[in-house]
């Protein structure tokens, strides 16, 4: 209700241009060109918890509309750095980010306002979290923080971000049950839905099938194989199979540092550093 | 099947727990049970409970006891009340219990003594017979004029007609001048119009005078209706002292205050008389004494008299 | 800066005015007692106070007094207050403990849901009709037994007040009991345990922080109690002599004595209060101890509640018979006090009790008493539940979690909910009513009761609020929500159960108060309040004042009968409403503790 005053966008979103939704919400920062559209550059990026030096000196470009997947072995960072790209790790107390991150030409540590950022930048949790709410309450959760009100604007949305997840026709007749008796693969391919609907250009996913079943688990995958024409995937997974699977390109972080990134054919096959090969190989980790 | 045996089994033994409590029969000790010290009640009765040395319960008290463990107080021991209901109860549920309250809350429940050998009401009240007794006192502030409101309402306290709502109330109605320490009752003409000034009328003092007050403020209200609500009355009431502290307080000249025990001689207060009270002593109806003297109540109170066949 | 952002900002400057309103209000009442009590404790001496052995106050002793003419001792209080508090933690512990266990472990749904309602119910049940329940019907039993031939005194006191502490106990327990993932029951039961063992020696030992807590808490209830006490206990300032010895507690000193005291024992009897404070301070500071030493405790250290048993007891069946026994003293209990105030009030309900106005010099009335109970509930909740609740926004989702600062704040309010009422209506007394035109009203009364409330509707939002886990509010915030969306429409609906049974329990205390509103809001019987300026008795206050001169008991205990229907009225609506958002957030309870569960194994691994 806090929200509900922006008219001004109000409608434009479902399929907004980056430019008009810049300019509703980023308005005094002068943002017209702002655009998250674009890949992510990451140029010496450090993080500290306290005293602790999670992510060292890291630079990494991850192309658009790609499925980048992040492997290591827990603790070594890989989801703390996913965290950086929709500034998750501003909730955390105590932890520094340093270094440059740019989203299309956007420099997300800069001046920016961080609600739009994770408008643009969605993300999907180890867990399923769906809301306690509806179906469609959660799908139209973002849309609505974001001013749409329209009932009409708001069943399209709910009706195209199912689709996108491949759950429309399971789902089209349960939209007022409640999202919570929904099975756990259903559940988190409901978050990705409600990550959709407000249209993001990235989608950050923090080990998405870690809790589901092998069934889910493809789904989920299946999912991300078709999203990647219309967003960028980027991919937390401890599964490398998974990550051989869908990923084009592979990074694989180690005690915080990056050890080698490139294709994700060539980093499976043709490994060039000596630790990628003992963790793909099934040695560490 | 197993559960409802085991409910039945854990009935019978928490029953058990219960009756293992009623166990065996009465005692002859006496339960000593009085008022807390702000009680107007209370000071009436230690005013006049005394040995034969002619020292009262209020002297026990404020002086012989300091140093003593216990409380300015009774006999070690003692119970407290905070109110007439409570004690009551307690002496209608305690066959062993003694205590005192209003003539006017006596009911069948208790069994009010004799004292002295004479039996509490109007008559033995009004010729002094009856020892344990006080005034019902209004009091207001001496250096503050009374509001017009606050006066009218005064003279309407003093007048014959809240005589008549006094003996209603069953009060020992008080129409002589010097028992009053006034000039006595006298008449009261409601006033045709309003006067002037605010009309809140702030009542504050005595629980034990709260039902006559009650009373007094409803025949008020009747006669003068054209023009007083009753929600022009703002009455609360935590014991004497408290109606005393409020008239010493006063700064408007609107407060009636109500004490349920005599004023001192060299009080800073007006105040007038406007009805007696007889003091009972109560003990459970089971009890067969009836008639106690002032020498035993001293000493049962300060523990020199333990046992009720001490008196009998 | 964007609207957005204003909008973040202006809602955090109202959070923490709300929390720096309710502060204040709560660091005043604090600072209120102590200073009052300074002077008094400087002219009696510190030591003297707290070891002298003789209450003998003198209401004409004035600061400048020299020598006081009065003895300022409260020892003998101190300890009364100590005897009865640890006679009703056993008494009420046990009972309370193993009532909870039953309920939470060894009964079907109907009976839990049934007997849980009736223990919840006992919450709103007024002290004065504690009082004399424990008059009429426990003293007498005991009196058989008793070498005074009286049964009152410390056993009696420690048993009402037990079963007066039966709901926190028993309601904090269960919740603890029922929030052990059944997985550890599940795997105790795997590894060949019986229902019993799993019960007893992993269930239970799981729940120990949340029975601790339960525990303590009951303790400051009993501390802090009152009205009843002062009817039960004898209140002669002695150490008592053995169970049935009478025996004065710190609130009953108050309690008895405020209403006349003079300069010196009024400061006395607020140092009283202050001395009352350490006492829960110490309480609270045990509690912090012990939930952090359970967190220690976690790496599989045994873990035991104190009791150990032989080898050759079979501890768990013997909880097991414990249980069922406790459950139904209870109950017998339950049915005797209920019973009780039915045949003792019921034949005297009538129409013209309920529902005719009261008039000066009429028969007694409750309409007038029904109103200013429903006008001073609509007061103090509208004051209380907001700021309450922002306050609790404000601490639990705005400020860095572990902060110093807070903690000072959260441990002060804890403190602060163990000020006997008394306090606060004398606070109340003495800002309030002056303020509102010096006497007593509605909305005097109403402000008061929402101070005392305010710890408690903090305390409980916060707990509910920590009980929403994070990953609905990083799901929200990872779509672009701001805070206060995420507040607003994530967080604070998750968390409304739990709000609102706390609003409810506020209501049920409203109702139940009696000490602080007779200073505040009217204490004798009246016509129909005049707004929210008049004055009004609430039908607890008229129930003290009809039981007051012994003449009207029959109306009081009808009184006590009407009470206890609204009691259970507000018990049915807050379980209605309960179940209606249950509908709207289906299965959210299961979701909560699972994902509360899942994410403490994420951030294991």
């Amino acid at each position: 209700m806090l929200f509900g005053k922006r008219k001004n966008k109000a409608s434009s979103l479902p399929k907004t241009e980056p430019q008009e939704t810049a300019e509703g919400v980023v308005a005094e920062t002068a943002a017209e060109e702002l655009s998250y559209d674009g890949g992510i550059t990451v140029k010496e990026a450090n993080l500290h918890y306290g005293d602790f030096h999670a992510l060292k000196n890291i630079s990494i470009e991850i192309p658009e509309h790609r499925i980048t997947a992040f492997i290591g072995p827990s603790g070594c960072g890989k989801s703390t750095f996913l965290k950086c790209f929709n500034r998750m790790n501003d909730l955390v107390a105590g932890c520094k980010v340093e270094g440059e991150f740019t989203i299309g030409n956007v420099n997300i540590y800069g001046n920016i306002d961080v609600n739009e950022l994770r408008k643009n930048v969605g993300m999907v949790f180890q867990k399923p979290n769906p809301f306690p709410m509806s179906v469609y309450d959660n799908i139209v959760y973002g849309p609505r923080t974001f001013g749409i009100k329209k009932r009409a604007a708001l069943d399209e949305i709910v009706e195209r971000s199912l689709k996108q997840a491949a759950m429309w026709d399971e789902l089209k007749d349960r939209l007022n049950k409640s999202a919570l008796g929904l099975s756990g693969g259903q559940q988190q391919r409901l978050c990705i839905a409600r990550a959709l609907a407000v249209d993001p250009k990235i989608i950050l996913m923090d080990e998405p099938t870690s809790a589901l079943d092998p069934i889910s688990t493809g789904k989920i995958e299946d999912l991300c194989m078709e999203l990647k024409n219309d967003v960028t995937v980027v991919i937390v997974t401890h599964n490398m199979q998974q990550a051989a699977r869908i990923s084009d390109k592979t990074a694989f972080f180690l005690l915080g540092d990056l050890i080698e990134y490139g294709e994700t054919d060539q980093i499976f096959d043709r490994p060039k550093d000596k630790k990628t090969e003992e963790y793909i190989t099934g040695r560490f980790g | 099947m197993k559960k409802i045996l085991m409910a039945i089994l854990s009935l019978a033994l928490a029953c058990g727990i219960g009756v293992a409590a009623v166990g065996c029969g009465g005692s002859d000790a006496i339960v000593v049970c009085g008022r807390e010290a702000s009680s107007g009640t209370r000071e009436a009765f230690d005013k006049v409970a005394a040995n034969a040395a002619g020292d009262t319960l209020d002297d026990y008290s404020s002086e012989q006891n300091p140093d003593e463990a216990a409380e300015a107080g009774y006999v070690s021991g003692a119970q407290y009340f905070s109110s007439t209901g409570t004690l009551a109860t307690k002496v209608a549920q305690t066959e062993g219990a003694i205590g005192y309250i209003s003539l006017s809350s006596v009911d069948e429940s208790v069994k009010a003594l004799s004292v002295e050998g004479v039996a509490p009401s109007e008559a033995t009240v009004l010729d002094g017979t009856y020892k344990i007794q006080r005034p019902f006192v209004f009091m207001w502030n001496k250096t503050v004029a009374l509001t017009p409101v606050a006066q009218d309402f005064l003279n309407f306290l003093k007048s014959k007609t809240a005589q008549d709502v006094v003996k209603e109330e069953g009060g020992v109605s008080l129409t002589e001048g010097e028992a009053r320490n006034d000039e006595g009752a006298i008449d009261y003409t409601a006033p045709t119009a309003a006067p002037a000034g605010d009309k809140k009328i702030v009542v504050r003092g005595s629980t034990s005078m709260n039902d006559l007050m009650d009373a007094l403020i409803g025949k008020y209200c009747e006669l003068n209706s054209s023009w007083v609500k009753e929600s022009d009355f703002d009455m609360s009431l935590q014991g004497s002292s408290t109606g005393r502290e409020a008239v010493d307080k006063d700064t408007t000249g609107n407060v009636i205050g109500m004490a349920s025990s005599a004023e001192a001689e060299d009080t800073p207060r007006n105040y007038f008389n406007v009805a007696l009270d007889a003091v009972a002593v109560v003990v459970n109806p089971a009890n067969e004494i009836s008639n106690i003297t002032l020498a035993q109540l001293y000493d049962i109170y300060t523990g020199a008299i333990t046992k009720w066949s001490e008196i009998k | 800066m964007n609207r957005v952002k204003a909008k973040e900002y202006a809602s955090k400057a109202l959070f923490a005015a709300a929390a720096i309103v309710c502060i204040v209000a709560v660091v005043a009442i604090f600072v209120f007692i102590v200073i009052r009590s300074i002077p008094a404790l400087s002219k009696i001496g510190f030591f003297n106070f707290v070891f002298g052995d003789v209450w003998n106050p003198d209401r004409y002793d004035e600061y400048v007094t020299d020598p006081l003419a009065g003895r300022y001792g409260i020892l003998t209080m101190i300890v009364g207050s100590i005897f009865s508090t640890v006679g009703a933690l056993i008494i009420g512990g046990i009972l309370g403990f193993f009532t909870a266990v039953f309920l939470a472990r060894f009964c079907g749904p109907r009976v839990k849901r049934v007997f849980g309602a009736v223990i919840n119910l006992l919450a709103g049940i007024p002290s004065v009709i504690y009082g004399f329940f424990g008059m009429a019907v426990i003293i007498p039993l005991f009196a058989n037994i008793s070498p005074t031939g009286d049964g009152a005194g410390l056993l009696v006191t420690s048993l009402v007040l037990g079963i007066m502490i039966l709901p926190t106990v028993v309601a904090l327990t269960k919740n603890g009991l029922e929030a052990v993932p059944q997985e550890l029951y599940e795997g105790a039961r795997a590894l060949g345990a019986t229902h019993e063992q799993a019960v007893f020696k992993t269930v239970v030992p799981a729940a120990k922080s949340s029975i601790v807590a339960a525990l303590i808490l009951g303790v400051g209830r009993a501390i802090g109690e009152t009205m009843a006490v002062i009817m039960i206990a004898g209140n002669s300032p002695e150490i008592p002599g053995g169970l049935f010895g009478s025996f004065r507690t710190m609130t009953a000193n108050i309690v008895l004595e405020m209403g006349y005291a003079g300069e010196v024992q009024m400061g006395a009897l607020l140092a009283t209060g202050v001395i009352l404070l350490v006492f829960i301070a110490i309480i609270n500071l045990l509690f912090g101890l012990v939930i952090s030493g359970g967190k220690k405790n976690k790496g599989g250290k045994k873990l035991s509640l104190g009791v150990t048993m032989p080898k050759w007891l079979n501890f768990s069946a013997i909880g097991k018979v414990v249980s069922w026994v406790c459950a139904v003293f209870v109950a017998v209990f339950l049915v005797l006090i209920i019973g009780y105030i039915v045949i003792r009030g019921l034949p005297h309900i009538t129409g013209d009790l309920l529902f005719k106005n009261y008039h000066y010099g009429g028969e007694p009335a409750l309409l007038p008493a029904i109103v200013s109970t429903l006008l001073l509930i609509v007061v103090s909740i509208v004051i209380a539940v907001p700021l309450g609740i922002a306050t609790a926004i404000f601490l639990n989702e705005y400020t860095k979690k572990g902060s110093k600062f807070v903690r000072i704040i959260r441990s002060s309010i804890d403190v602060l909910s163990g000020i006997p009422s008394i306090v606060y209506g004398l606070f109340g007394m003495l800002t309030f009513v002056v303020w509102f035109g010096g006497s007593s009203s509605i909305l005097a009364g109403g402000f008061t009761i929402s101070i005392m409330l305010l710890p408690t509707v903090i305390r409980s939002t916060e707990e509910s609020l920590k009980a929403v886990p994070d990953s609905f509010r990083e799901g929200s915030f990872a779509l672009g929500a701001g805070k206060v969306r995420t507040i607003f429409k994530i967080v604070l609906p998750s968390a409304l159960p739990g709000i609102l049974s706390a609003v409810i329990l506020a209501i049920g205390r409203v109702v139940s108060e009696t000490a602080p509103l007779m200073y505040t809001m009217g204490s004798v019987l009246q016509p129909m309040p005049d707004g929210f300026l008049g004055s009004g008795a609430t039908l607890a206050v008229a129930l003290y004042a009809l039981a007051g001169e012994y003449k009207y008991m029959d109306e009081a205990y009808a009184t006590a009968c009407v009470l206890m229907v609204l009691v259970l009225i507000l018990n049915f609506f807050a379980g209605f409403i309960g179940k209606r958002l249950g509908k709207k957030f289906q299965g959210e309870n299961n979701a909560v503790r699972k994902t509360k569960k899942q994410s403490k194994q994420s951030s294991e691994d």
